[in-house]
């Protein structure tokens, strides 16, 4: 019995999703990024779509990813207020949303991936493609830091605050240096020091040793070949529209 | 025998961390090693891991046997099957975003039993959810699982109950012992309580010596005394500034709820206090204590409902006037200290109260007295744990607070800070000083509440004087305790 099957109790449509081929999610992730190299507007509005079911599916806004989000949202002021100004005519209008729905499908599709990948997934992936495995394992201690630098910093914040640490303001420029030095010495610290363990438990754990970490390939399922489909036709009508 | 320390010396650089230890281990046995902070407790745990010499370099003589074979001299390779080592904060060894990712890495190296072993633990509830989103409790089970699924034959802790609540503490010592049939077990540990309740055998280490090594029951209070040399406590000094000025004052919180983003439950939920005198807070991990003193001390706002401090909302104090009225005192000492000198450590605070030069050198010479800080000029990060923890205490003091709120104070200190804590506590209570007290430990919030107000899920479950909680809190623990895993 393969270890994901046998810790495996409960399979809800995004656990489905979550299971399919680390190969497959990244060929769906590589060609869900058509929609920036076509023009088609229903390729586009497809893939906006799919990326939108499968961001509503697996509860990825609920994770610490979802921040990526807010990160398009001057973005789409932008091209919004660019798009409209005037007196744009129907295909400025077209275009403009067009242009909206590309980036937000990018948005959806990213973070997808990262919640759908297992880090180890993105480490197999990036195996076949022969990039050096210590790539792979930085990266996922990347992501397993992301919650950690934001807790060690709500944490510093408040610590400061409890002590008067000023506000930062505008028309207060010159306590800036000051501000930074008093949160970024104790999160930096705290950091290190969260690094260090991660770092022993990694060898601890025996990660340099064992080049063998994830399951081998198992028969393909009919989501594997459904997402197969869809991201085979997807590039392929972006060549062909 | 299955684990032999031989001889053992080490230093970092210049002089010796650790000097001469010998003991060995039995398997089935437990052992607890205890010391004051500082003490090289941490060196020796990183010695019997192979962290020592293989991860961090040093001068290392002598030997560290595991069924035989010498950990300095065989690579870590050969070494990491046979130990598992769980740390301070569990999560710190999370490597994966998944606990469902986390299992499956062990069980790829050995792939064995390992759905007895989740079961028995009870995790398979929280296979899917982030390291970031477990309670306290639920990480150190991960922890255990993901140690106990590569069936290592020395399992080490480094203070097992220091994150837990007391249910969990009598839940895991129940689980060591279990443990203790098919392995060896190390906890490096402040907590004596836990260090008698499960061990065999315990090793006092001090300077890095080993002063005693004997069976849990023979360990007597004057080993503890000489071991972290209480002798060397001295009575603490008034304070004086708590003479004047310090009339009584009454924060009250009405209807008070807060919810975290993107969380779906609310941290603390319809709750009121009045606190005119010192109030405890207790409840088990993840019931809302430390998100309500961050509240009550408006360092965050409520999602509903208000708080007052001597009829004015807190929200509408200044920062200066919330300082001059209300100190926080954190579980970790780490995230607030950052200057380059101890002196400048304890101004800072004083700096944003606005208060002029000379009373700043003056409030500081009187805390550093009091607090025996000893060379002001000195770099806070070299201090050990302790000492920074009675820095962030001295910090705040300075500050000659109405309230001081503590959040697990004595966490992570030893039997010494805990009990200069308690003095300094003691007197700067009858000087006038009030406090706001979360915490597991009971003996403290028996010696420091007037009230105790009772946590769970987020709701005040009641609030009664400190001679009628503390049993109702402790048959509380007995029952959950047996009843569900923390």
């Amino acid at each position: 019995m393969k270890p994901y099957q046998r810790l495996n109790n409960t399979m809800t449509f995004a656990h489905q999703i979550i299971s399919i081929k680390p190969i497959i999610k990244f060929f769906w992730f590589i060609s869900s990024l058509a929609v920036f190299f076509t023009g088609n507007i229903f390729i586009v509005f497809l893939i906006t779509l799919v990326s939108l079911v499968l961001y509503i599916a697996t509860k990825s806004y609920k994770t610490i990813y979802n921040f990526a989000l807010y990160g398009f949202i001057p973005l789409v002021i932008v091209i919004l207020i660019l798009g409209l100004s005037g007196t744009p005519g129907r295909e400025e209008i077209i275009f403009t949303f067009v242009s909206i729905m590309k980036w937000l499908a990018l948005g959806f599709t990213a973070i997808v991936f990262f919640v759908i990948m297992r880090p180890f997934e993105i480490i197999e992936v990036l195996n076949k493609f022969r990039i050096p495995r210590g790539i792979g394992i930085a990266l996922n201690a990347g992501f397993r830091f992301v919650p950690i630098i934001l807790e060690e910093w709500q944490k510093t914040y408040i610590a400061q605050k409890a002590r008067g640490l000023p506000s930062f303001s505008i028309l207060k420029l010159n306590k800036l240096p000051f501000i930074i030095n008093a949160l970024s010495v104790p999160l930096l610290i705290n950091i290190s020091q969260r690094t260090e363990d991660m770092y022993f438990a990694l060898k601890m754990k025996g990660f340099a040793f064992n080049r063998q970490l994830t399951t081998k390939m198992k028969s393909l399922s009919i989501f594997d070949i459904l997402t197969l489909m869809y991201s085979s036709v997807i590039i392929l009508l972006s060549f062909i529209l | 025998m299955l684990l032999k320390v031989q001889g053992l010396n080490f230093s970092y650089g210049s002089g010796l961390v650790l000097k001469d230890i010998d003991f060995s281990i039995d398997k089935n046995e437990i052992v607890a090693v205890v010391g004051p902070n500082g003490s090289g407790k941490t060196t020796l745990s990183y010695c019997l891991s192979g962290v020592i010499p293989h991860l961090i370099r040093g001068n290392i003589k002598g030997g560290v046997f595991i069924k035989g074979k010498n950990i300095l001299l065989n690579s870590l390779e050969e070494i990491v099957g046979e130990v598992g080592y769980i740390f301070q904060d569990p999560e710190n060894q999370f490597v994966t975003l998944r606990v469902r990712d986390e299992l499956e890495t062990a069980i790829s190296n050995k792939n064995n039993s390992a759905q007895f072993i989740i079961d028995t633990f009870q995790i398979n509830n929280i296979l899917d959810k982030s390291p970031s989103e477990l309670s306290m409790g639920q990480k150190q089970r991960v922890a255990l699982v993901s140690t106990l699924l590569r069936h290592p034959s020395l399992l080490i802790l480094d203070e097992p109950g220091s994150t837990i609540d007391p249910c969990g503490i009598k839940q895991l010592s129940l689980i060591l012992k279990n443990l203790s049939n098919e392995i060896a077990i190390v906890l490096f540990t402040h907590d004596i309580e836990l260090a008698h309740s499960v061990a065999d055998r315990i090793l006092g280490i001090s300077e890095g010596k080993i002063k005693f090594d004997k069976p849990s029951s023979s360990v007597n209070d004057q080993d503890y005394v000489n071991l972290y040399q209480l002798d060397r406590l001295r009575n603490s000094k008034n304070i004086s500034a708590y003479h004047q000025n310090h009339k009584p004052k009454k924060l009250f919180a009405q209807n008070l709820s807060f919810r975290f983003p993107r969380s779906e439950n609310f941290a603390v939920q319809n709750l009121s206090l009045e606190i005119n005198d010192n109030w405890g807070i207790a409840g088990l991990n993840g019931s809302g204590k430390t998100t309500l003193l961050l509240l009550l001390a408006g360092l965050i706002k409520p999602t509903k409902g208000a708080i007052h401090f001597d009829n004015a909302p807190i929200n509408k104090m200044t920062i200066r006037e919330r300082l001059s009225e209300i100190g926080v005192i954190f579980q970790n000492p780490n995230h607030q200290i950052f200057a380059p000198t101890i002196y400048e450590e304890l101004s800072f605070g004083l700096k944003n109260l606005g208060i002029s030069k000379d009373e700043i050198s003056k409030r500081i010479a009187e805390v550093s007295d009091l607090f025996e800080l000893g060379d002001l000029k000195r770099d806070p990060h070299t201090l050990s744990f302790g000492w920074r923890k009675i820095l962030a205490l001295a910090s705040v003091f300075a500050m000659q607070p109405h309230f001081i709120f503590f959040d697990e104070p004595e966490l992570g200190l030893d039997l010494y800070f805990k009990q200069k804590f308690e003095s300094i506590t003691d007197i700067a209570y009858k000087n006038g000083l009030r406090l706001i007290l979360a915490s597991h430990n009971l003996q403290l919030l028996q010696k420091f509440s007037k009230n105790i107000s009772f946590l769970e899920n987020g709701e005040l479950e009641w609030t009664l004087s400190g001679n009628e909680a503390i049993p109702k809190i402790k048959q509380y623990y007995d029952i959950c305790s047996s009843n569900h895993f923390y």
